[in-house]
């Protein structure tokens, strides 16, 4: 029985993938048929429009218009029949539990950047020096294919709590008592938890950092260095007036993807604590929102305020964009 | 005098030893802790669940050759006592379509942006690169609305619209980044073959993208095989359809305390990420690459 | 095979910048024509717009009787060989000379019939299974006209073939494109700026500059009568020499008159030259037609010109010396390398005034 019913969605999801790869191709087949009856002016104008439309058609629908209504819902009251006005962001901005996760999104934004990025360049620098390089690179790097769930299952094996005088099964508190201390409940002591959740991301985004920036060391020509070494400079030297500045535009881009990643974090907050004891951030609040206490309002209008954040990074890269279409 | 050179020789490789050694510490080190805990949940899984709530995983090691200290028994309890199984079959129909569809798309849309002249072409391009970075949480809402009124959510078609979606921005960028660098020549060659632009497309343009679309594919795949939060939204709590990490995360929160399930099932979630990583590294790290440095 | 007639043609850039302006030629049928040029003299647009591959901003553009502006580069039926070759690197070299059949639907055993045909007249059988990247770079200029040749082509085009080959190979490739051309009978355009292989290789030359047509003829007749001073120093190498002159009515007829030196004009261009007494030209002699003293061609018409030599670059074959005259002008000339040049040494070199060409000093047109 369970095995028949096995058969039939593994069929099921043959078919599924036949149905979405060839339903997909089939159009833009059928459209270039179509295409092909115009005149060739018309032909040559409407083209591109077909091959963009279905991508066109998939982001509107998922993304542009989707943001539009949440930006409009964020007025609504909760079931979204009533104008409230700026009540929804008067919460977002006052509500006791928002100011934590603000909090706790800072702490996220500035540790995960600044250690994952240092890390990985002190990383990427020194693996650069030894013959076993690919293999401590795909060590570190392969957390990045782990999702944040499984991730956090492994940590929370890694945090786990025996009481004491049992033996500890955690990694960590079988060290601090190995080392004499009493086993620390990581993910309950609320001056250590948001620390034990952001060092998750930090074992995650390491590798990401370290694979960007390495090769982008080793995109320095040799000459380079070379020169500077001749005149004298120290590998120290060389590491922060020739290697880092060189870099700059590559420590931009990690530092932007982490940016973002981490105002929209949310499984490791859901899976490890749910947000309780103070861990929450502004996208596991925005979930609390929606599902459980069914606000729609006050949902969006946390939505728009991550919008908000990840901005300035919008802006900076299109810019990147519009100077190397310039170029 | 050739005694001198040997023993300076040594004397200098020594120092270089010597010189290298901290480096060498360091790399070990952080290699060694960076995949220990990933170790540990490996070793773990394969052990008995009284022998795994006593103690620790590393005490498997004062008796390594006992291998009667594991077994198979939690993966086969996860796989079918909690629908792990199920789970994973529905991983794989979930990301199997919701990585074919947006490359289809994506690769089209890169080409008309790459190499089809139409006005608005450097707007549509900003709005894909703002767009790149749109927080889901800003879509979740009014999706779901219109899925419950399409009676759409709890469905496959539902998720892989959605990851469609969101995965479009990221393969459309990348995909145009590698082929607005195909030389020119060769497009014009092949116009010139007498090709329309489908065939520069089929004949041309795919084939020698490959590298590129391989790169979005394991990206993509990866994201939507580890993706908790769409599936947790358009797909609610049913068992029939939900993914693994659903079911993972479910057992986080039922079954917190019974670690022989969730070290196996994390690992059988782990599986198929860590098998695509370990074949297509060379892609997956291609297309991060490309997805930021070129920028 | 197709004549090709450009009328009026006129190529403007996006941003306003006009590449060819007003282009009216004729291309007859089986013709080997010659574009060339200096850089950026718009000898690539004008061909682009021949191919399909840019559109014509204004005039007209005729592949046999067929107006073509309007008609898409995949249905003029013309092939191309490109500068960079634009072999498909994902196939291999049977695949990119069947590329163009295979889209035309031509059955598979006419496709090996006629790719077979081709890679041997062209000398390529052996590398049909290649790729391109395992091809050095003559192999793959000739499979670049490999490729133009299996679809038997109304109109071939190419632009600058030969220029990614070094020197030797070119020379080669010259000739066996000459050879092509004969065998094939087809209408070539081929783009270059270099004008050795303009002379060598062109049934006719059309000579640009500044995306205008300075003028079309036979490679001879080009380099015997140049319209204007632009052709008459592009065509030829070295340049042939300008001095500023005067045209004066003497008792034994007219002459040019320079600052220092006076050249009677030929007998039957006398007539021609009427009307310019007392006007400024400019005087032009190719290095050719200087000759030394001891070493003059028979039958020339010699003037003796007093110089001193410069620099003398010793060619084997012949030598190509720098002069100056008194008044610090310089000229070159081609000797016999017999004639051991002593830099430093006055000379009076002998100046053929039949090789004489007058053009008007304010619009360089030929007199
Ligand atoms: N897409 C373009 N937009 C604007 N100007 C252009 C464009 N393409 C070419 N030009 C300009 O048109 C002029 C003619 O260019 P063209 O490529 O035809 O020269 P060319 O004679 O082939 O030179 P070369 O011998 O260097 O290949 C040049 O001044 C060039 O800068
Ligand atoms: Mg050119």
């Amino acid at each position: 029985m369970q095995d028949a019913s096995n058969l039939t969605r593994i069929l099921g999801a043959i078919a599924a993938i036949l149905f979405g790869s060839g339903g997909i191709l089939a159009l833009f087949y059928g459209a270039n048929r179509i295409v092909n009856r115009f005149s060739q002016t018309w032909r040559d104008r409407i083209l591109p429009w077909v091959y963009i439309g279905p991508a066109m058609v998939m982001l509107t629908a998922y993304l542009i218009l989707p943001t539009l209504r949440t930006i409009y819902l964020s007025f609504l009251d909760r079931g979204s029949d009533k104008f409230i006005g700026l009540k929804n962001y008067t919460f977002a901005f006052t509500n006791d539990a928002m100011l934590t996760a603000f909090r706790n999104n800072l702490l996220w934004l500035v540790l995960v950047t600044f250690i994952s990025v240092a890390l990985g360049l002190v990383i990427a620098v020194l693996v650069d020096r030894v013959k076993y390089e690919p293999l401590a690179k795909g060590l570190i790097f392969l957390p990045m294919a782990i999702s944040f769930v499984g991730a956090s299952v492994i940590w929370r094996f890694v945090y786990a709590y025996s009481p004491p005088g049992a033996d500890q099964i955690g990694l960590l508190n079988a060290i601090a008592v190995g080392l004499g201390f009493e086993p620390i409940g990581w993910l309950v002591n609320k001056a250590l938890n948001n620390f034990a959740l952001i060092a998750i991301m930090i074992w995650l985004q390491t590798g990401f950092c370290m694979v960007l920036l390495s090769s982008a060391i080793k995109g320095i020509p040799g000459d380079v260095l070379e020169a500077a070494r001749m005149d004298g400079a120290n590998e120290l030297q060389v590491f922060w007036r020739i290697t880092i500045p060189m870099i700059r535009s590559t420590i931009l881009v990690v530092t932007t993807t982490l940016t973002v990643l981490v105002l929209k974090v949310f499984d490791i907050v859901f899976v490890m604590t749910g947000g309780n004891l103070d861990t929450d951030v502004i996208a596991s609040l925005m979930i609390k929102q929606m599902f459980k206490f069914r606000d729609f309002g006050k949902g969006s209008a946390i939505a728009v305020v991550l919008l908000l954040a990840v901005i300035p990074v919008m802006v900076v890269n299109i810019r990147r964009f519009r100077q190397q279409e310039v170029n | 005098m050739v005694a001198q050179t040997s023993k300076s020789n040594q004397g200098s490789l020594l120092e270089k030893l010597i010189a290298k050694a901290p480096v060498h510490i360091a790399v070990v080190a952080i290699s060694f802790i960076w995949t220990l805990p990933t170790i540990g949940l490996l070793i773990s899984s394969f052990r008995k669940a009284e022998e795994l709530t006593q103690t620790g995983w590393w005490t498997v090691f004062e008796h390594p050759f006992n291998f009667t200290q594991f077994h198979l028994a939690n993966y086969a309890d996860v796989l079918t006592g909690q629908g792990m199984g199920q789970a994973f079959l529905n991983s794989l129909v979930i990301s199997i379509p919701a990585t074919v569809m947006p490359i289809a798309m994506a690769t089209f849309a890169a080409y008309a942006l790459a190499w089809m002249r139409f006005p608005g072409r450097q707007l549509l391009l900003a709005l894909i690169i703002g767009l790149l970075v749109v927080p889901l949480q800003m879509t979740l809402i009014p999706v779901l609305r219109t899925y419950n009124q399409l009676g759409l959510a709890g469905s496959f078609l539902a998720v892989w619209l959605a990851h469609t979606g969101y995965g479009l921005p990221l393969g459309v960028y990348l995909l145009r980044n590698y082929i607005g660098t195909l030389p020119k020549d060769l497009i014009e060659a092949a116009t010139m073959d007498g090709a329309s632009h489908l065939k520069i497309f089929t004949r041309i343009i795919v084939p020698l993208s490959t590298p590129a679309i391989a790169s979005f594919a394991v990206f993509q795949f990866l994201w939507v095989w580890n993706d908790l939060l769409v599936a947790l939204v358009y797909l609610g709590g049913s068992k029939e359809v939900a993914p693994v990490t659903l079911v993972l995360r479910n057992l986080v929160g039922d079954r917190g305390q019974d670690w022989h399930l969730l070290t196996a099932g994390a690992f059988i979630s782990m599986i198929v990420p860590l098998v695509v990583f370990f074949s297509l590294q060379r892609y997956f790290v291609r297309g991060l690459l490309a997805g930021s440095v070129k920028g | 095979m197709a004549t090709v007639k450009f009328e009026q043609v006129q190529k403007r850039y996006d941003n306003g910048f006009v590449a060819v302006k007003d282009l009216n030629l004729e291309i007859g049928e089986g013709e080997f024509l010659v574009l060339v040029g200096p850089s950026g003299c718009g000898k690539t647009t004008s061909l682009r717009m021949l191919a399909g591959l840019e559109d014509i901003s204004s005039g007209n553009l005729h592949i046999g009787n067929q107006r073509v502006n309007d008609i898409s580069a995949k249905d003029r039926d013309i092939a191309m060989v490109f500068q960079s070759y634009a072999l498909y690197p994902h196939m291999s070299v049977f695949e990119n000379m069947a590329f163009s059949l295979d889209l035309q639907g031509v059955s598979k055993a006419d496709i090996k019939t006629r790719v077979t045909q081709a890679a041997a007249q062209l000398g390529i059988e052996p590398l049909l299974s290649r790729k391109p990247k395992q091809l050095s770079g003559g192999q793959r200029q000739r499979v670049a006209v490999g490729r133009a040749i299996v679809r038997n082509p109304a109109v071939f085009l190419m632009d600058e073939p030969l220029s990614n080959l070094d020197a030797k190979l070119r020379v080669q490739a010259r000739a066996e494109l000459s050879k092509l051309h004969r065998d094939l009978g087809t209408t070539f355009v081929y783009v270059t700026h270099d004008q050795v292989e303009a002379m060598t290789m062109g049934s006719r030359i059309a000579v640009m500059n500044g995306g205008i047509l300075q003028q079309v003829d036979t490679p001879q007749n080009l380099y015997d009568h140049p319209a204007n001073v632009f052709v008459a120093g592009f065509m030829g190498s070295p340049s042939m020499n300008f001095f500023e002159a005067v045209v004066q009515s003497t008792e034994q007829g007219l002459v040019a008159q320079t600052e220092t030196f006076t050249l009677p004009l030929p007998h039957d261009r006398q007539a021609r030259y009427e009307g310019h007494v007392g006007q400024q030209v400019i005087l032009g002699l190719r290095p050719e037609q200087i000759h030394h003293p001891s070493y003059a061609a028979p039958g020339i018409e010699p003037v003796a010109v007093k110089a001193e030599v410069g620099v003398v670059e010793m060619m084997g074959h012949e030598a190509i010396a720098y002069f100056t005259l008194p008044n610090a002008s310089e000229f070159i000339a081609r000797v016999d390398p017999r004639a051991k040049l002593m830099s430093g040494e006055t000379l009076e070199m002998l100046f053929d005034t039949q090789g004489i060409h007058l053009f008007d000093k304010a619009s360089e047109a030929l007199l």
